[in-house]
């Protein structure tokens, strides 16, 4: 048997294993007529045409060089908060080919991050307090310059500055957050459906996870102790002491802070209400059964609710920096266009289209120059 | 129908000149001048449908295909293995399957005299990066040569079409983007 063929075959079961999917289920993905013919093909026992291969490689998350070439490798860790109850692994492997894209436009407008994140390879998970995990978060706090509001900038400062890809999904009722590291640098998911202070809140949460990557690794498991950990490193980052305990103080009046001033100050470092109210019992700022009884008061939560309502919003599809890198390779001559459509999730023909919503024009030549003074 | 008289080149389409093509509304006068083939991923999954004055008009390629107004081909794994094999995998990952296949058809040789019409940077360089630089069209040139003359995006002219040639060529010269051989 063509050994070329065989090992083709066997790259095709383990990436559609990764799946979960059937051969049956493969076959439908697509397009091809029956589960017979993935099985000739994962056996080696016949001859594909390329447009089958690209099908084949799309259904899989593959991109076509993987499936071919010997830099092909599945095996890059996804570490979930929690994972959706369904689809996993499908979310997943798209996660990790959107971060390759997103990598491979960074290399073709030559703008790779070289900065890389803080790691704390030196931090025991085993033996670590929460204590230790919250000065941790302030550290970070102050050597990224995260300001007074550290959810305002975080996200940004980390796929800017620091490269990480950050997208958002909708991982159902169920799926928070996971975390990844590979060949692309370091990345994050995020539900899209959780509110938008929650998934600041996540982002922090999964920073720990990409700055104890070594330790975690090592470990195996992400544990209930290691994920409260997590929490409170973010905790830390997202209310740093100083300026929640200004921010708390100013609102004191006769020795108290009314209900809805707890609501205020979440909105305004914008994390949750409980995330608020659990950082302010660590510093001992306020009383726990108190605050813990307010928080299950139902008025209160429905004041909470509607306060908050307002300020929702949905995160973008697509991080605004690898729509733009995108759109630059593209302009260079360095991406195709139908590349570009399938990056941006849509068919050649409504690609115009797509790229007049983020305000860009294809029209425009971005390759006349201007000379230097 | 194919007309009587042998038509000057087999030309291979990219999608997005399919599409562009019904969008200028040029596309029978090119079916008509040249004998075109597209590759199977161009009309099975690609060139679908355009837009003209905001309305959504299906691409029928189907049918023009069953009554021989223009041709489909497949290329096979084997043709497409050995159009990887030149490229590095990053280079690969910035072209789409449907160039990728008309690619690999091109430097089999499989389709006689066929040269290959696209407006896409990479597609371009990648014919020079593969020593076929003679074997690429830009549109507005094969426009130009059934005296058809159309405003055209940057990126179907000819003068971006040489640009990418010159980046294929220093591409070439720096082993940018290929794959060294095996000794």
């Amino acid at each position: 048997m063509d050994d070329r063929r065989k090992l083709l075959g066997g790259r095709i079961r383990d990436a559609r294993i990764r799946l979960s999917y059937t051969q049956d289920q493969l076959a439908k993905e697509s397009g091809l007529s029956s589960p017979q013919i993935i099985s000739q093909i994962e056996k080696g026992e016949r001859d594909l045409k390329a447009w089958e291969l690209f099908t084949i490689a799309k259904a899989l998350y593959l991109e076509i060089s993987e499936l071919l070439t010997e830099e092909y490798s599945l095996e890059i860790n996804v570490l979930w908060r929690q994972a959706p109850s369904s689809g996993k692994e499908i979310i997943e492997a798209e996660f990790l080919r959107r971060c390759q894209q997103y990598a491979l436009v960074e290399k073709l407008c030559e703008c790779s991050i070289e900065k890389i994140l803080p790691s704390y390879n030196d931090v025991n998970l085993k033996t670590m307090s929460y204590d230790d995990a919250n000065k941790l978060g302030e550290r970070l706090w102050e050597a990224l310059k995260l300001g007074d509001r550290p959810a305002y900038s975080l996200r940004s400062m980390l796929e800017d500055d620091y490269g990480v890809k950050i997208w958002y999904k909708n991982l159902g009722d169920d799926g928070s957050a996971a975390s990844a590291k590979g060949p692309f640098g370091a990345a994050i998911i995020i539900n899209s459906e959780e509110a938008p202070w929650r998934r600041n809140f996540s982002i922090g949460h999964e920073l720990f996870h990409l700055m104890t990557w070594t330790q975690t690794m090592e470990l195996g498991v992400l544990d209930e102790k290691v994920e409260k950990l997590a929490n409170a490193f973010s905790s830390a980052l997202l209310l740093p002491t100083k300026p929640l305990k200004e921010a708390f103080e100013a609102r004191i009046k006769d020795n108290k802070v009314a209900n809805a001033d707890f609501i205020e100050i979440a909105r305004q470092f914008d994390v949750s209400t409980s995330a608020l109210a659990y950082r302010l019992i660590n510093l001992q700022f306020v009383n726990r059964d108190e605050v813990e009884k307010l928080l299950e008061t139902p008025s209160f939560k429905s004041l909470d609710r509607t306060y908050r309502m307002g300020a929702w919003s949905q995160p973008p599809t697509l991080p605004e920096r690898f729509v733009r890198l995108s759109f630059l390779a593209y302009q260079k001559g360095n991406l195709s266009r139908s590349k570009l459509a399938d990056f941006f999730n849509v068919s050649i023909a409504d690609i115009k289209e797509k790229l007049s919503e983020y305000g860009l024009d294809e029209e425009f030549d971005s390759q006349a120059k201007v000379c230097a003074a | 129908m194919k007309s009587s008289t042998p038509k000057p080149k087999c030309v291979l389409l990219d999608a997005n000149i399919v599409i562009i093509a019904h969008e200028l509304g040029v596309w029978d006068l090119l079916k008509n001048a040249y004998e075109i083939t597209l590759p199977a991923i161009v009309c099975r999954r690609e060139a679908l449908y355009y837009f003209k004055d905001g309305e959504k008009l299906q691409i029928q390629l189907r049918e023009q295909i069953k009554s021989g107004e223009i041709d489909e081909i497949e290329g096979t794994g084997d043709e497409l293995n050995k159009l990887v094999n030149l490229f590095e995998s990053y280079f690969l990952d910035t072209l789409d399957a449907g160039e990728l296949e008309a690619l690999a058809l091109i430097y089999s040789r499989r389709v006689n005299n066929a040269v290959f019409c696209t407006g896409d940077g990479p597609a371009i360089k990648a014919l020079v990066m593969m020593g076929a630089s003679g074997l690429g069209i830009s549109l507005e040139t094969a426009l130009n040569k059934i005296g058809l003359t159309k405003k055209l995006r940057i990126q179907y002219t000819e003068d971006f079409y040489k640009k990418c040639c010159n980046q294929g060529g220093l591409n070439l010269a720096q082993g940018l983007g290929i794959r060294p051989k095996k000794k």
